[in-house]
C-alpha cells in the first residue's frame, strides 16, 4: 500500500515537473556527449534563438490557460517585423508605433470574437493567421525588407558584459513579469478560474471578456516582440519566412510545460523549460551533425513522450 | 418562407459559393468558360480529398494536422513503388495513410494526448521521414508507368478530369457513410457528447480511430493524384494544406467542437477556397501578394455571420457552454 502511494506521488511529481526534468536531462547529456557544449558561444546562440520561442510561448500558455489556442502568432511576428522594418527604412517612427498597435489590435479582435461572439479560438486565429501573413506580404510586396541601422543592429548582436546576449535579459524580464502576473496578482487567479470553469467564473462576477481579451492581446504583444528580435538580429524582415511554424513550437512548449489544453493553471516555469527543451534538441542535433529530418523526428518523439506523462492522470480517472 | 429560411441558415456555404461565383463572373467573363471551370474543379479535387477526410475528424471533435505530411509521403511512396509493381504503387500509399491515421487515433484515444499536439507531432515525424527518404531533394523516377500518370492527368472528353470524378465519388461515398452507416452516425454522437456516446454503447476509441484512419487514407488519395499530376515527389509537398483544409471545412459550416457538419459543406467549402485563388489569379485590380488577406477577411466575415446566426437562433445554450457574455 505504502509502496503504491509513493509510486503515485512520484508520478505526480513527474507530471508537474516533466519539462524541468527533461531540460536538465538534456543539459547533462549534452555537457557530456557534445563537444564544445560548455562555451560562451553556445550560451550566446542558445539564448539568441530560444528567446523568441519563449516569448511567444509565454503568451500562448496564457491563451491555452483560458481554454483557447492562438495559431496566428507566427503571422503576428511577420506583420510586426515587416511594418517596423519599413518604418526604419522610411525613417518614420509612426510606422513602428503602428506595427505594435496593429498587431495588438488584431489580438484584441481575436479576444473579442472568442469571448463575445463565442467563435472557436482556433477558427478566429486561423482567419487572422491568413489575414496578418497576407498583410505582411502585401505591404512589402512579398519581398525581403532590409534596413541599415548600425546602432540598433549592434544592440541586438553585441553581447553585454562581453559574453551575455541582450536576449538573455529580455527573456528573464518577460518570464518574471508574466510569472508575477500569473502567480502574485489577482488577474492571474482570475485567468485560472476562467480556465477551470468559464461559467462559474462569470457567475462569480469576473469580467470574463476582459480576461480573454487581455490574454490574446498580451500574446500578440509578445509575438510582436519576438518578431522584432528575429528581424533585429539579421537587420531584415522577410514576410514569408519570419515566424513560420512558430505556433507549433509555442504550443508544444506550453503543453510540455504542463498548461492543460482545456484550460486551467498556466505553468510559466514549465513553459519556459518547455521552450528550452525544444531549442536544446535543435542545438544538440546541429552540434552533433544530425540531419534536419532526424531532428524533426526526434523532436516529435520527445514532445509525445512529455505529453504522455501529462496524460497519465486523465487515463486513470 | 420558414422553410426557405431554415434551408439557407443550414446551407450558408451554398450562399457563399453563389456569391463567390457571381463575383467571379463580374471580375472576369472567362471565369465561366468550360476550360476555366475544368481547371478550377481539377485543382479543387486535390485539396478536396483532404477537406472531406478532415470532415470525419472534425465531426468527432478532433483535428488532424498530420495531413500535410501524409500528403507528401503518399506521393513519394507511389512514385517509389511504381518502379517495381504497379498494383503496389496504389496500395502501399493507402496502407501508409491507414497506419498514420491509426497512430493518430491511438495517441489521442489510448494515450490521451490532446489531438492538436498529437497530430502535430505525427506531422513533424512523417515530414522528417519523407525528407529522409527523398534525401531532402525532389524525388524523380525515369519512367512513370501510364496508370500512375493517368490518375492525375486523364481527362474524359477534354472536360471532365478523372480527379474530379474520383472527388465526387468520394464525396458521395462519405455522405452515404455519414448518413446511413453505423460508424458515420456514431461519429456525430461521439462529437456531440462523448459521455452520452459511451452510455449508448458506442465505442468512442473505435469511432475516433476509424475517423482518423479514413481522414489519412483520403488525404493519401489526394497526395497520389497531386504527385501524378506534377510527376515528381517533393519532400515539402502539402505544406500548409492542413490549415487550408480546416478553413474549407469551417467555411462548409462544420463546428470544430464536433457533432455538427456535413460533407456537402466541406465539398462546397473547398470549391469556395479554390474559386478564390482562381479568381484572384485572373483579376488585375489587386496585386497577387494580397491574396492571403482576402482569404483571411472572407473567413472572418463568414464565421462572424455564422456566429450571428447561431447566437440568434437558440444560441443561449451555446453561450452557456462557452461562458461567453
Amino acid at each position: 500500500m505504502t509502496e503504491k502511494r509513493s509510486f503515485h506521488l512520484d508520478l505526480v511529481f513527474l507530471k508537474k515537473h516533466i519539462a524541468l526534468i527533461l531540460f536538465l536531462v538534456l543539459l547533462v547529456v549534452n555537457i557530456f556527449a557534445t563537444n564544445n557544449f560548455l562555451s560562451w558561444i553556445t550560451f550566446n546562440n542558445f539564448f539568441k534563438q530560444v528567446t523568441r520561442i519563449c516569448l511567444v510561448s509565454l503568451g500562448m500558455s496564457l491563451v491555452i490557460a483560458t481554454g483557447g489556442i492562438d495559431i496566428s502568432v507566427g503571422s503576428a511576428m511577420a506583420l510586426g517585423a515587416v511594418l517596423a522594418a519599413l518604418g526604419i527604412v522610411h525613417q518614420s517612427p509612426l510606422l513602428i508605433v503602428l506595427s505594435i498597435v496593429l498587431v495588438v489590435a488584431f489580438g484584441c479582435l481575436a479576444g473579442v470574437a472568442v469571448s463575445k461572439l463565442a467563435i472557436l479560438p482556433m477558427v478566429v486565429t486561423l482567419a487572422l493567421r491568413y489575414a496578418m501573413r497576407g498583410m505582411a506580404k502585401g505591404i512589402s510586396g512579398a519581398a525581403n525588407v532590409t534596413y541599415t541601422a548600425p546602432r540598433l543592429t549592434a544592440f541586438f548582436t553585441k553581447p553585454v558584459f562581453g559574453h551575455i546576449p541582450v536576449h538573455f535579459f529580455i527573456l528573464i524580464a518577460a518570464v518574471a513579469i508574466v510569472y508575477i502576473i500569473v502567480n502574485k496578482m489577482k488577474l492571474g487567479s482570475r485567468i485560472e478560474a476562467y480556465g477551470n470553469n468559464p461559467v462559474a467564473a462569470r457567475n462569480c462576477g469576473i469580467n470574463t471578456v476582459k480576461i480573454v481579451v487581455f490574454c490574446y492581446a498580451i500574446t500578440a504583444a509578445l509575438s510582436w516582440a519576438a518578431g522584432m528580435l528575429e528581424a533585429g538580429v539579421v537587420s531584415s524582415a522577410h514576410p514569408s519566412t519570419i515566424g513560420t511554424d512558430m505556433e507549433i513550437d509555442a504550443i508544444a512548449a506550453a503543453l510540455i510545460g504542463g498548461t492543460p489544453i482545456d484550460g486551467g493553471y498556466p505553468n510559466i516555469v514549465g513553459t519556459t523549460c518547455g521552450a528550452f527543451v525544444l531549442q536544446l534538441i535543435t542545438m544538440m542535433c546541429n552540434m552533433n551533425n544530425v540531419s534536419y529530418p532526424v531532428t524533426l523526428m526526434l523532436k516529435a518523439c520527445i514532445i509525445l513522450a512529455a505529453l504522455y506523462f501529462h496524460g497519465i492522470g486523465k487515463r486513470s480517472r | 418562407m420558414n422553410k426557405v429560411k431554415t434551408f439557407f441558415s443550414s446551407n450558408i456555404a451554398l450562399v457563399g459559393l453563389i456569391i463567390v461565383l457571381i463575383i467571379g463572373v463580374c471580375v472576369q467573363r472567362t471565369f465561366i468558360s468550360p476550360e476555366n471551370l475544368t481547371n478550377l474543379l481539377r485543382s479543387s479535387s486535390l485539396m478536396g480529398f483532404i477537406g472531406i477526410g478532415m470532415t470525419f475528424v472534425v465531426l468527432c471533435g478532433s483535428i488532424d494536422l498530420s495531413v500535410a505530411s501524409a500528403f507528401a509521403l503518399s506521393g513519394y511512396l507511389m512514385l517509389y513503388m511504381a518502379q517495381y509493381n504497379i498494383i503496389l504503387a496504389f496500395i502501399i500509399p493507402l496502407l501508409a495513410g491507414a497506419v498514420i491515421g491509426f497512430i493518430n487515433g491511438v495517441l489521442i484515444e489510448k494515450l490521451s494526448i490532446p489531438a492538436f499536439i498529437a497530430t502535430l507531432a505525427t506531422q513533424m515525424f512523417v515530414r522528417g521521414l519523407v525528407q529522409m527518404f527523398c534525401n531532402e531533394v525532389t524525388y524523380k523516377i525515369d519512367v512513370i508507368p501510364v496508370p500512375v500518370l493517368a490518375l492525375g492527368r486523364l481527362t474524359f472528353g477534354n472536360l471532365i478530369p478523372l480527379p474530379l470524378l474520383l472527388f465526387v465519388a468520394a464525396t458521395l461515398i462519405v455522405a452515404f457513410v455519414l448518413k446511413r452507416r453505423f460508424i458515420g452516425r456514431s461519429m456525430y454522437i461521439v462529437g456531440g457528447n462523448r459521455e452520452a456516446a459511451n452510455m449508448m454503447g458506442v465505442s468512442v476509441p473505435k469511432t475516433m480511430i476509424t475517423a482518423h484512419i479514413l481522414c489519412s487514407v483520403l488525404t493519401c488519395i489526394g497526395g497520389m493524384i497531386y504527385t501524378s499530376r506534377v510527376g515528381v515527389a517533393s519532400p515539402l509537398a502539402g505544406t500548409g494544406y492542413e490549415m487550408y483544409a480546416i478553413a474549407a471545412v469551417v467555411l462548409g459550416g462544420a463546428k470544430l467542437t464536433g457533432g455538427v457538419g456535413k460533407v456537402s459543406g466541406s465539398f462546397i467549402g473547398t470549391l469556395i477556397m479554390s474559386s478564390f485563388s482562381n479568381i484572384f489569379s485572373m483579376q488585375n485590380i489587386l496585386d497577387a501578394v494580397w491574396s492571403d488577406v482576402v482569404v483571411g477577411a472572407v473567413l472572418l466575415i463568414v464565421i462572424m455571420v455564422q456566429a450571428a446566426v447561431t447566437l440568434r437562433s437558440g444560441g443561449k445554450k451555446n453561450k452557456a457552454q462557452t461562458g461567453a457574455v
